[in-house]
């Protein structure tokens, strides 16, 4: 990636907007680094990868737990697959839920996005 | 002149100083902020002129009427640039909200394809491993398809 686009994606992911903006909000992130310089910007973009991922990992753990998924090996049985089915409604249902929520307390309509 | 007749005189020239701008604000509506930046004698000197001279006066006025016009706006400015601030700072404050509650969305949205990729992979697996029921298929195919017409309340049937 260029360093713009680097940037661009630092930003997003750390909900900035400026270089002078990362450096109020996100001080750890920038401490010791020369802003000028692409691989810091690499190293910053790599940092919060990691954490995303880290924190994607941890949050499909407490949903599994949540909606009781069934970890099923090679050779499932058909009626742990039915009740992993059943798992994935209710989170779907709490998931629309939530889109729902969001909708109404930002007054958006999510008809119009394509998810 | 002694001190005694030294500070007397400079009473006295402060007592005619304010006297006289009294009179240029109570005559001229010359505010005493403004009189302030003349010295005594220049006071005595504007005083004159308004007094003998009605164009000036009406000169005057028209500035002060200005001045006191471009002040209510510097007022109605103010206070409409600081409603201005706050209202951006309450949509800041919103579009944080908004950008925090989307990226919460969006990871429980991976983490849900993610679950249907892995149930549709497992069925998958059951069918290459086992010789399976027509009814089964018919079963999850259905059950699949409701999942995304209409969220069930109650558990599925088998």
């Amino acid at each position: 990636m260029k360093i713009q686009e680097l940037k661009q994606e630092v930003y997003r992911l750390t909900q900035t907007t400026s270089t002078k903006e990362l450096r109020n909000v996100r001080s750890e992130l920038v401490q010791g680094k020369d802003l000028r310089r692409k691989d810091s910007w690499q190293s910053i973009f790599n940092t919060l990868k990691l954490v995303g991922n880290f924190e994607q990992e941890q949050l499909e753990k407490d949903i599994y737990k949540k909606y009781d998924f069934k970890n099923l090996g090679n050779n499932p049985s058909f009626n742990d697959i039915i009740h992993n089915l059943q798992s994935i409604a209710y989170f779907e249902n709490d998931l629309e839920s939530k889109f729902n929520e969001v909708e109404k307390m930002h007054n958006i309509n999510y008809d119009d996005i394509n998810l | 002149m002694t001190k005694q007749q030294n500070v007397l005189s400079v009473r006295t020239s402060n007592q005619e100083n304010e006297e006289i701008a009294e009179q240029l604000k109570i005559d001229y509506q010359i505010n005493k902020n403004v009189s302030n930046a003349l010295t005594l004698e220049q006071k005595k000197e504007v005083l004159q002129v308004l007094q003998s001279n009605s164009s000036v006066v009406v000169l005057v006025n028209s500035l002060i009427n200005k001045n006191s016009e471009l002040g209510n706006n510097n007022r109605k400015f103010g206070k409409e640039r600081n409603q201005a601030q706050r209202d951006l700072n309450v949509k800041v404050e919103e579009n944080n909200k908004l950008a925090t509650d989307l990226s919460q969305l969006r990871a429980e949205f991976i983490a849900f394809r993610k679950t249907v990729a892995l149930v549709v992979g497992d069925f998958h697996n059951y069918l290459t491993n086992n010789v399976s029921d027509r009814s089964e298929i018919l079963l999850f195919t259905r059950n699949l398809t409701k999942i995304f017409q209409k969220p069930p309340q109650k558990p599925f049937q088998k």
